[in-house]
């Protein structure tokens, strides 16, 4: 008896915050509107999934003592510097949404950063030349991968 | 650079050398990753570093791509299509990454699902790996077991097909299910077919009973040595030992018996003549102590006899009672003489001859006397036999003895046969003097040789005739046999021992010397 007391409450109580939710709303669109952050936010949530991703490998390469074999451990490497490669580039997305083109001045090879629009200019500086890291990482990748496969074929000999 | 203002061409160089960089390395990684799938396409890490590699490569390609193009739209003064194209190229920037992480991810899972299956893998390998050496193993240990039992099988076969008594093996209600070579031969079976699954015991068991011998087996559980009398298809009777056990199951529930018979006919035979021939010479012993003993006192009785006779008158009745008493003490003596023949006591005078000759005479002798009672002589002598060592006259009489005995076994008409035959080993002569007559009985055919033993009438004989004939054949160093059936006649054999050749030539020459001399 107690169980069909409850349960015919809840109902009420469901009807009535639905009813009052119903009553009360404003006007709305069909569809929610995603203006420009939505972009930057969903890149920048990329490279943290990126960053645990790689982060979650290294640890499984570990883990698993793969990381002993000469080419496991160039990717192993190649990890962490994807996540420095992709700490750089999270910090760098967060520093240029904070600029405006009043913080440069010229175009193409004459192009200049001015030092007072930016916070931290030689960081900014440094962050926008991510290709120090995402190169030697993807070299990283590439040594590993020729020394697993000649490994393989040593092995398969 | 000035401190106020950083150039931005330095990031620009690095920018598009590192773009061009990051699109060939990670089409190399795409081609090493390739490689190791193709390598061993089983392998998930390999999967993976594919995946990874392809992904890495389409986040490079595009990121790269991106800022390269970026960088000639403003070069060239149109970045208004940079601005038009810069969300699509950071969305497929965005889109790459999560694929590459997502897969990463993935993978974790994947490999901990990978594992299990490869760890299962690996010990049903190992399980196929020990079943196949068990297999192995197992095929092995069927094939030496078999070899064992067919060696074993092999050895009990010959064992039983080889052993010289009768083997025999029957089920549950008696029937033969196996016997060995000698136990046909013995109970004269041709086909074993014809006696395999019928009744054992109760066909070829003359004595005792078989039911009752059964049931003493189940039982004992065993027989040992039971004196059995069989007979066989022949309708010979055969002196057995017959053992036997009882066969049963693991549940104790009983399958058959088993068992030997020992054929001891011929031993038992033995047996008879040597008590026969130990009684024999007990009796001679007595007989010549008895003999030597009475003859003394008789020939006293028949000299005074004869003192008597020759003072008395030859028609009184002194003569006449004195002439009975001579008669009778000369019946004694010559009892006394056949009881000392018996017993060997007496002289013997033997020399080698031939025994046809003895034969001929003595069947001359009563031959034309037969005839005319209808019992005819059949005399089958080989010419070819060689002399033997004998004494003629105890011989004739030997030989006079035994057909009169058959003439008397004859009632009517019949017919005595005597032959002569060298026997098959060549050491012996054999004679032999059969008869159509009644023959005799079994139960008294152990007694015939024994002194003062007949069969005949009172008066018709003295019983010493045969033992007489035995105590004279012993004294030649041979043997004397008897076989009878009841109505169907009887057989005696006598054996003689053949000269050596070279005690032959011998004698042969002594007689030609006497002959030579009474020339």
């Amino acid at each position: 008896m107690n169980f069909f007391k409850q349960s015919f409450r809840c109902r009420i109580s469901a009807l009535l915050v639905g009813g009052t939710l119903l009553g009360s709303a404003d006007p709305a669109f069909a569809l929610q509107v995603h203006p420009a952050p939505e972009g930057l936010y969903a890149h920048q949530l990329a490279h943290l999934f990126f960053i645990l991703t790689m982060g979650l490998f290294a640890f499984w390469l570990k883990k698993r003592g793969l990381a002993e074999h000469p080419g496991w451990r160039c990717i192993r490497i190649s990890c962490f510097l994807f996540i420095l490669w992709n700490l750089g580039a999270f910090l760098g997305h967060t520093m240029d949404s904070g600029l405006t083109d009043a913080a440069f001045t010229g175009n193409g090879w004459d192009r200049k950063l001015l030092t007072e629009a930016v916070a931290y200019p030689y960081v900014y500086y440094f962050l926008k030349l991510d290709h120090l890291f995402s190169v030697p990482a993807i070299l990283a990748l590439y040594l590993g991968l020729k020394r697993l496969r000649k490994d393989a074929g040593d092995h398969a000999a | 650079m000035n401190t106020d203002a950083f150039s931005m061409a330095p990031i620009l160089m690095v920018d598009i050398a590192g773009s061009a960089l990051m699109i060939v390395f990670s089409i190399l990684c795409v081609c090493h990753a390739a490689s190791l799938k193709r390598h061993d396409p089983q392998n998930i890490l390999w999967t993976y570093l594919l995946w990874f590699s392809s992904g890495l490569m389409a986040f490079s390609v595009s990121r790269s791509a991106g800022h390269i193009v970026k960088h000639l739209f403003t070069f060239m003064g149109m970045e208004h299509y940079w601005i038009e194209l810069r969300p699509v190229s950071g969305s497929l920037n965005t889109m790459s990454f999560v694929l590459v992480g997502g897969i990463t991810l993935f993978f974790s899972n994947v490999y901990a699902t990978y594992r299990k299956v490869q760890e299962s893998r690996n010990a049903l390998e190992r399980a196929h790996e020990q079943i196949r050496a068990l297999n192995i193993h197992l095929e092995k240990r069927v094939e030496d077991r078999t070899k064992e039992l067919f060696a074993s099988e092999k050895k009990y076969r010959q064992l039983f097909e080889n052993s010289k008594d009768l083997l025999f093996i029957c089920d549950e209600k008696g029937r033969l299910l196996d016997i060995n070579d000698t136990g046909m031969a013995l109970l004269g079976i041709r086909d074993r077919k014809q006696v395999l699954s019928k009744p054992f015991l109760s066909r070829y068991l003359f004595k005792p009973d078989a039911e009752a011998l059964k049931r003493e087996l189940m039982e004992k559980e065993h027989l040992k040595d039971v004196e059995v009398i069989l007979k066989n298809t022949r309708e010979e009777e055969l002196t057995a030992l017959l053992s036997a056990t009882l066969r049963k199951n693991g549940a104790g529930r009983i399958e058959g018996f088993e068992g030997t018979l020992k054929d001891i006919t011929q031993r038992k035979q033995m047996e008879r003549q040597l008590l026969q021939a130990d009684k024999l010479a007990s009796l001679g012993q007595l007989s010549a102590g008895v003999a030597h003993e009475i003859n003394n006192p008789l020939g006293l009785i028949l000299g005074y006899a004869r003192l008597v006779l020759k003072a008395a008158e030859p028609a009184s009745q002194t003569h006449e009672d004195v002439k009975i008493i001579e008669k009778h003490a000369i019946n004694c003596k010559k009892i006394v003489e056949d009881l000392l023949k018996f017993s060997r006591s007496a002289g013997t005078t033997k020399a080698p001859g031939g025994l046809n000759d003895l034969v001929r005479e003595v069947v001359t002798v009563v031959e034309n006397k037969f005839k005319l009672e209808n019992v005819r002589i059949e005399t089958t002598l080989d010419p070819e036999i060689p002399p033997v060592t004998v004494d003629p006259d105890k011989m004739k009489q030997v030989f006079m003895n035994l057909i009169m005995n058959a003439r008397q076994a004859i009632t009517g008409e019949g017919v005595i046969a005597v032959a002569t035959v060298l026997a098959p080993d060549r050491r012996s002569v054999q004679v032999s003097v059969s008869d159509t007559g009644s023959g005799i009985p079994p139960d008294v055919l152990h007694k015939i040789f024994d002194p003062f033993f007949t069969t005949k009438p009172t008066g018709m004989g003295t019983g010493l005739g045969l033992s007489v004939s035995y105590g004279i054949i012993k004294d030649h160093e041979g043997e004397i046999l008897v076989e009878s059936e009841t109505g169907r006649g009887s057989t005696f054999t006598i054996l003689l021992p053949v000269i050596p050749d070279r005690s032959r030539s011998m004698s042969m020459e002594i007689e030609m010397k006497k002959t030579a001399a009474s020339d």
